[in-house]
């Protein structure tokens, strides 16, 4: 897969969302709802978007879960809609955001296929 | 009018200190006597900033008399208490060791986001003792002032302050807030009216899912405060709330959680106070 570092799209590639560039910790829920209304204006319609979490150092619970966790429910329920793939987690985050799909009851599949282990 | 703080009040009830809830309504001046107090809880010091705050709103003239003993003074000025509460671009303690986050006044969220980015390189930096509990820290910050800036009172929003200490030779991390809503039980009550007893909504607070929204996506931050603290290496940890007529205290002692609430004189607001006890020595 062809990736993109500067947050520009193309139709062959991927974009990529790189989360580290917004700052290194991360909390509210206003401020995932901010982040993910520019990830869906990067995709611009397209269905993959890369979230690029290196560098992040911590991430609330909340923060998580408005951003994957949102889009995350979204793709289960419409699989045309648009697909986070998330990379570059460090343990916390990881830890962090399969609990979101967990306790939204997200299946195994489509955890494992948003959210690398 | 002499207001005297007792020996304990800067720890007891984890810095409630319940003589702050003294109605001084006929009083011009207040001296405001500390030189007693040993210890200094950073629940105390969100406390007493906000009582001098509101005391000088009121047009009241406060006069403080510092500690003697002379750990806990230092720490009474490194939180600079007795200064007008900052915002989160003065919060870090900066050279002061025990105070790692000064009486920080939070209104809106983003700058509970902010606090968190500020704070998170210092803790990497410079607190080898937080390491261990960073995670559970960083989460508690994040999740408690959240809610203390969504359910305080408008422009009071909530104030946090955060330090560390020393119990038995091993590290501790505290962490106080402080807000002026209308407190977790009325809050909960909202979709929960079956809580009526103030110190079990706090209790059913803290359980998954449990939130005054009515939102099935809200209601786990308490949760997770406590999932991060499990998955840290603090060998103790202690949650202890106080709103409305309830107070409640969550306890972790090697993986296993108490829980024990009870009634108390009515509160405004809620208190939030926790500690982290690390394995870590503080001379690290």
């Amino acid at each position: 897969m062809t990736t993109l570092e500067n947050d520009t799209p193309r139709s062959s590639a991927s974009p990529r969302y790189v989360l580290g560039r917004h700052g290194k910790a991360f909390s509210t829920r206003a401020r995932a709802e901010q982040i993910r209304a520019e990830i869906e204006q990067l995709a611009a319609g397209g269905r993959d978007v890369l979230i690029d979490f290196e560098g992040v150092g911590s991430v609330s619970y909340s923060f998580a879960d408005e951003l994957i966790g949102v889009f995350a429910s979204r793709y289960e329920a419409d699989h045309d809609a648009l697909r986070p793939v998330v990379i570059g987690l460090t343990a916390q985050a990881q830890r962090v955001l399969i609990g979101s799909l967990e306790q939204r009851g997200l299946s195994d599949e489509v955890s494992h296929e948003l959210v690398p282990r | 009018m002499e207001l005297r703080l007792s020996h304990g009040a800067g720890c007891r009830d984890h810095g409630y200190a319940a003589e702050l809830d003294a109605d001084h309504q006929d009083a011009d001046e207040i001296t405001l006597d500390a030189s007693n107090i040993a210890g200094l809880h950073p629940l105390f010091a969100v406390r007493l900033a906000l009582w001098i705050e509101k005391q000088q709103k009121a047009g009241r003239r406060i006069d403080v008399r510092e500690p003697l003993d002379e750990t806990t003074r230092r720490d009474f000025r490194a939180f600079r208490l007795g200064r007008d509460i900052g915002g989160i671009d003065e919060a870090l303690g900066g050279g002061e060791a025990q105070v790692i986050v000064r009486p920080t006044r939070l209104v809106e969220l983003t700058e509970v986001d902010g606090l968190a980015d500020r704070l998170l390189q210092p803790l990497i930096d410079q607190f080898d003792d937080v390491a261990v509990v960073r995670d559970a820290v960083l989460m508690a910050i994040s999740e408690l002032c959240q809610n203390g800036v969504e359910h305080g009172v408008g422009p009071a929003g909530c104030v946090v302050a955060v330090s560390r200490g020393e119990a038995d030779g091993l590290s501790r991390i505290m962490l106080g807030i402080g807000d002026r809503g209308i407190g977790i039980p009325e809050h909960i009550r909202r979709s929960h009216p079956e809580f009526v007893v103030d110190e079990h909504a706090i209790g059913q607070a803290l359980e998954e899912g449990v939130s005054g929204t009515q939102r099935d996506d809200r209601g786990y931050g308490f949760s997770w405060v406590l999932r991060e603290t499990l998955s840290s290496a603090a060998s103790s940890a202690e949650m202890f709330i106080r709103a409305g007529e309830g107070a409640f205290r969550r306890e972790i002692v090697d993986a296993r959680v108490k829980d024990h609430g009870w009634k108390i004189a009515p509160t405004r607001g809620t208190w939030i106070a926790c500690e982290w006890t690390t394995v870590s020595r503080p001379d690290r």
